[in-house]
């Protein structure tokens, strides 16, 4: 139901065919046919034809991709037995979970426009091996090495012009130093970090980037005057708030905090009938402190919360110790500016349903600075890397991608997915750690997720595309090592040897350079294979059912 | 492979040194000899081989495209007249007999938080009036055209070319108690149970008291859906109009016909009563308690409102009049006018003669002939088979009409072949069979009609009811099955002016003896998809696409209609544009429109191809 035709970028594709491996054209020249000596190979093998041409570098006033909302891991092909589909696509009955998107139908679908039956993630069909072997590992560690971050936000902060949010922290580039032992900024900023499991499975470092993702309440959930006058900040009263907010989003009776004096809340946190320093908050009806006029609603998050969130590299050392380094490749940003209840939420997801019904492209109110808007109440901006490194916003384009995991499917919780993967209680405050992490069931389930998640999905990433992953968890036959997995950590399961990080690292900046974005942004060095350059409803198979996954919460058992 | 411009490098090197080796005699060794003297010259060898062909070279770069037959320059006759916040669309335009024109903004973007003169800010649904401009008589001239709007102020308010647009009421207000749930709010049927907040306030009837004084009727559209009387008020002195206090202030309460879905566009009756549409999208009935379908919680909020009595789904698609709309505000649902998408119900002057549009995808153009003239209750119902003249281009492809009689019927009849799909719900339902009217039975009725095979199966079946509830409850279906033209795509607002079209069909009302000849127009929102899909009866080049097309259909007597030809093609459009995707000096995606006595006409947007929503003022004849 969309006038821009198919044919129009099949033309372009036969015309301008662009192939990755050249790497005489510096990002200022447009893609080329290849020069003779670069076609091909020995055998006469072709690589898979790219379904749309790249232009490059990108022009930031131009969309090329109006379904960018829909990400590259959606063009899977399952081959009608493999799910990685369901980690966002799901229906809940419950009348009063305040996600009413109800898409459990797409997974394995490719329910797409016509002009999103293109595959427009160019990227996945790019060998980079190349220009990957010309990097040095030494280059590469100089690289991510690099805090990018600081001259950033400074920068920002500096500036006139910005008229949007400047979303700092001290020495965030340093990672959990940055945060004291419960999370809490050391710079006063009220940024709280806290520990989450990675959803499955583009945010496994082993699929390209580790990431940190840090919480702000507004200033009246961090502040009480019951002890003096006026609105003093009240490290005791933000803790609350954060425990009450955490049973909230988990629809948890109780949480476990790190020691709160009840006595600076002036409420009794843990309902023993009196006022001592307390490690357990149980779920209130309203919030503390200044903040006691705004009632605590499942699944919800108060208006004002903020979300920080950084991708970065995969660091590593000579050991082959995997963890946060200092460059970032990515800064998002989103804040909650409008509080709707369950009622207000069903109209809107209906709105939405009746969008794709009518066969509308995805539309996102451009708020300049402040960034897109995406209908159910959240903000949401993100700064990326330009080609020499340097942070910068987001362009129309880059930004709405996004919108397809922040705006309109099943499995998030008011549009976020880390938070109420947080692990639960007094352990999960603080920067994030994988180490030690037990691969714990989601709500409703007995098994790892991670466990279930290599068996419904049969690889290492949504492409089946992860050859470690392949060689570490699965047998020959294609089957998971079930005790292995069972025996393993999170940080075992997820995280990529040394050689692999500095691999997807090498890939990733090779896009930098490109400032490709717009046609993908996953670290693959070779050719994608199990994805569908274009939907084809005779050929593309949609996923058989008894390999639906029907019954996925995002939340986590930790306690069990 | 074979699409590869470049060739094999290893293949070409080995024929080249193929060609080399032929050209030339390569020696082999031997015991070293004395040199000897230089022979004679020997005869130039035969020619070699021709070496392989080249590669070929690389393609040159594409030329420049030619310019569009359409360019980014303003039609002519068309001004912009307002624009509407980011993320909002119009809807509800609506022209009273004193000249105030009234439309709202449905679903502005939340994060809009710029204030316009009055201190107003446009992230809340709202319902509005302009103040200021009488646009009744010769309200259409003189009228400026308003710039595009380009700072944040302009993109989060509401502009007007003319007067001021005066906000009467957003979602949420409560109008200082009248409402306690507050506007848009659709609550159960037991009075508390909140089920949806619509932000989409849609058609707005107006239920004239005095010149200063009525009742604004606004459907608020949703699943299920509601509708709001308010008692607005012009202040003599100031001009401003707001809505007062008054014991009437209310959502209606339409639990008496089981609610109402989708409460979309629709018109005001001859005889002022409100005529509400239920926009029903939902093609196959089958679905209908499939707990397994797509969007099945549409019907489990509708099911709540009901207080938990599974929902029928011959009870809603239909055209809703408010009776005594100043009084009890009793709904009214009119089986007789057809179960479809409804956008509206246009009745022309005769107060008999009803035009009904149907919004989605592959839908039909239907036509109502009340028994009496005033009384909507029984009648004829009419489909429209189209062909199409012999040009594809959307800016001239005209269409003529030939109604199809599809039945007679009244709603007490009607109704009670409703009733007898009540107590079915989600476990009666069987996959691949339909609890419901199936697609058998429709063609069985088709072919009891018509006395033709239609599904060729070699025999020509009875119909399997012995009467004609197919018509009426699957009506879209029961057109196509009878010949009539299913094809068309986001068919929206149908309008005439009544005092023209009454002057120019029978030379009577205000306008007699001034206008000959007068329009039905219609919005087409996207001439795509089943009308541009090179089949059937409609086949239009797919080239307005998105930005959509005006039409217009003379009236001739009797109020019939036999013509639908294209006014205003929106475009061009863009694809690589970030925003505004469809040429901004144009319509894109027009919704709703009204026709105002001088001719002009009004026309609204809800389109995602323009950053800000823009009403439009058309003059035919410039």
């Amino acid at each position: 139901m969309n006038p821009l035709k198919p044919a129009l970028l099949f033309t372009l594709s036969v015309l301008i065919t662009a192939c990755g491996g050249s790497d005489g054209s510096t990002p200022e020249e447009p893609r080329q046919q290849p020069a003779p000596e670069e076609s091909g190979t020995s055998t006469g093998e072709t690589e898979p034809e790219p379904p749309v041409a790249r232009q490059l570098p990108p022009d930031p006033a131009k969309v090329l991709n109006a379904e960018a909302p829909i990400p590259p891991q959606c063009y899977t092909k399952t081959e009608a037995r493999f799910n990685p589909c369901y980690t966002c696509h799901q229906n809940y009955d419950d009348w009063d979970r305040p996600n009413y998107m109800s898409d459990a139908h797409l997974q394995g679908v490719y329910a797409f426009s016509e002009l999103g039956e293109t595959n427009h993630w160019a990227n996945l069909f790019v060998d980079r091996s190349e220009e990957v072997a010309a990097i040095s590992d030494a280059e590469i560690l100089a690289w991510i090495n690099e805090d990018n971050y600081d001259p950033f936000i400074r920068a920002l902060a500096n500036d006139p012009q910005w008229e949007g949010p400047v979303p700092r922290i001290e020495d965030l580039a340093l990672g959990a130093e940055a945060f004291d032992e419960h999370g809490f900024a050391r710079d006063g900023s009220g940024w709280v970090a806290f520990n989450y499991k990675p959803l499955p499975s583009t945010f496994w470092p082993t699929n390209g980037s580790t990431d940190d993702v840090m919480i702000r309440l507004p200033e009246a959930f961090r502040q009480n005057a019951c002890q003096q006058t006026g609105s003093a900040y009240s490290g005791d009263v933000y803790m609350a708030n954060l425990a009450a907010l955490e049973a909230a989003i988990k629809q948890l009776d109780r949480v476990s905090t790190p020691p709160i004096d009840e006595n600076q809340v002036c409420a009794d946190l843990n309902n023993d009938g009196q006022y001592t320093v307390v490690s357990e908050v149980s779920r209130p009806e309203y919030y503390f402190g200044n903040a006691s006029d705004v009632p605590v609603a499942d699944m919800l998050y108060p208006q004002g919360t903020q979300f920080l969130h950084t991708v970065r590299y995969v660091g590593v050392n000579e050991a082959g110790d995997v963890f946060v380094p200092r460059r970032m490749k990515e800064v998002r940003y989103m804040k909650k500016i409008r509080m709707y209840d369950n009622a207000q939420l069903r109209s809107l997801y209906g709105n939405e349903q009746q969008e794709k019904r009518d066969g509308n492209l995805p539309r996102y109110a451009d708020q300049g600075d402040q960034g897109l808007s995406n209908g159910f109440g959240w903000l949401v901006l993100g700064f990326i890397e330009d080609a020499d490194g340097t942070l910068r916003q987001q362009t129309r384009e880059e930004n709405k991608f996004c919108m397809g995991c922040h705006t309109s499917i099943g499995t998030t919780i008011d549009q976020t997915f880390a938070f109420p993967r947080k692990v639960t209680g007094a352990a999960g405050w603080g920067y994030i750690d994988l180490r030690g992490m037990r691969d714990v069931p989601n709500y409703g389930g007995n098994e790892g997720e991670i466990l279930q998640y290599l068996r419904r999905v049969g690889g290492g990433n949504e492409f089946r595309a992860n050859d470690e992953m392949q060689a570490r968890w699965f047998n020959e036959d294609g089957t998971v090592k079930e005790e292995a997995v069972r025996e393993a950590s999170v940080y075992e399961l997820i995280t990529p040897s040394r050689d692999r990080a500095l691999r997807l690292n090498k890939a990733y900046r090779v896009i930098v350079e490109e400032q490709s974005f717009i046609y993908g942004r996953d670290a693959t060095v070779e050719p994608v294979d199990n994805v569908y350059p274009e939907i084809d409803p005779e050929e593309s198979v949609p996923l058989e059912p008894q390999h639906r996954v029907d019954d996925y919460d995002i939340r986590l058992r930790w306690n069990d | 492979m074979t699409e590869r411009n470049g060739i094999d490098l290893s293949r070409l090197s080995a024929l080249a040194l193929a060609a080399l080796l032929a050209a030339g005699v390569a020696g082999c060794g031997g015991d070293d000899g004395d040199d000897g003297v230089d022979g004679t010259d020997g005869a130039a060898g035969a020619p070699g081989s021709d070496g392989a062909d080249g590669a070929d070279g690389v393609d040159g770069a594409d030329g420049q495209d030619g310019t569009d037959a359409l360019t980014s320059a303003r039609p002519a006759g068309l001004k912009r007249l307002a624009t509407v916040p980011l993320g909002a669309e119009i809807t509800g335009i609506e022209l009273t007999a004193d000249g105030d024109l009234f439309f709202n903004v449905q679903h502005p973007d939340d994060a809009n938080d710029e204030t316009d003169a009055s201190g107003v800010t446009y992230n809340l649904a709202s319902l509005g009036v302009i103040r200021g401009h009488d646009f009744s008589a010769a309200g259409g001239t003189d009228i400026p055209d308003l710039a595009l709007p380009i700072t944040a102020a302009e993109k989060e308010t509401v502009r007007t070319a003319v007067g001021t647009y005066n906000v009467l009421g957003q979602e949420g207000d409560t109008f200082g108690g009248d409402l306690p749930n507050g506007l848009g709010r659709i609550v159960a049927t037991d009075g508390t149970t909140a089920i949806k907040q619509s932000n989409d306030p849609d058609f707005n009837g107006y239920v004239r008291i005095d010149a200063d004084n009525g009742w604004l009727f606004s459907n608020w559209e949703d699943r299920p859906g509601g509708m709001s009387r308010l008692r607005v008020q012009r202040d003599t002195g100031t001009g401003e109009w707001s809505v007062i206090n008054d014991a009437g202030n209310g959502m209606i309460d339409f639990s008496s016909v089981n609610g109402t879905w989708v409460n979309c566009f629709g018109t005001m009756s001859p005889w002022s009563t409100p005529l509400t549409s239920e926009e029903l999208y939902f093609d196959d009935t089958a679905d209908w308690n499939n707990a397994n379908y797509d969007y099945h919680g549409d019907q489990v909020a509708l099911e709540t409102y009901l207080g938990g009595t599974y929902p029928n789904p011959y009870d809603y698609g239909y055209i809703v009049e408010i009776t005594d709309p100043a009084g009890a505000a009793t709904p009214v649902k009119h089986f007789t006018l057809g179960r479809f998408s409804h956008e509206n119900a246009e009745v022309m002057p005769d107060d008999r003669t009803v035009y009904l549009s149907d919004d989605g995808t592959g839908t039909v153009l239907f036509k109502f002939v009340a028994d009496a003239a005033g009384d909507l209750s029984s009648g004829s119902l009419y489909a429209a088979a189209i062909t199409q003249a012999n040009v594809t281009h959307p800016a001239e492809a005209a269409l003529a009409i030939e109604w199809i009689e599809l039945a007679s019927g009244d709603n007490a009849t009607i109704e009670g072949w409703v009733d007898e799909y009540d107590g079915i719900d989600t476990s009666d339902y069987v996959a691949g069979q339909n609890s419901y009217i199936s697609d058998e039975e429709i063609n069985n009725w088709a072919e009891g009609k018509t006395g033709q095979d239609l599904d060729g199966d070699g025999t020509v079946e009875d119909d399997s009811f012995g009467d004609d509830r197919v018509a009426f409850l699957e009506s879209r279906k029961a057109a196509v099955a009878l010949g009539a033209t299913g094809e068309f795509r986001k068919k929206e607002g149908l309008r005439v002016n009544r005092n023209r079209a009454e002057a120019a069909v029978e030379g009577t009302g205000p306008l007699a003896g001034s206008v000959s000849q007068a329009f039905a127009y219609v919005a087409m929102s996207n001439v795509n998809a089943t009308m541009t899909d090179g089949q059937g009866d409609i086949q239009i080049d797919d080239i307005a696409g998105d930005c959509g097309v005006v039409y217009r259909m003379p009236l001739e007597a009797d109020y019939d209609i036999s013509r639908m030809e294209p006014v205003l093609v929106g475009g061009p459009y863009y694809p690589e544009r970030a925003v505004n995707n469809c040429n901004v000096n144009n319509i894109s995606e027009p919704d709703n429109v009204i026709v105002l006595d001088d001719g002009k006409v009004v026309i609204g947007e809800d389109t995602g191809e323009h950053e800000n929503n823009m009403l439009w003022l058309f003059d035919p004849e410039a």
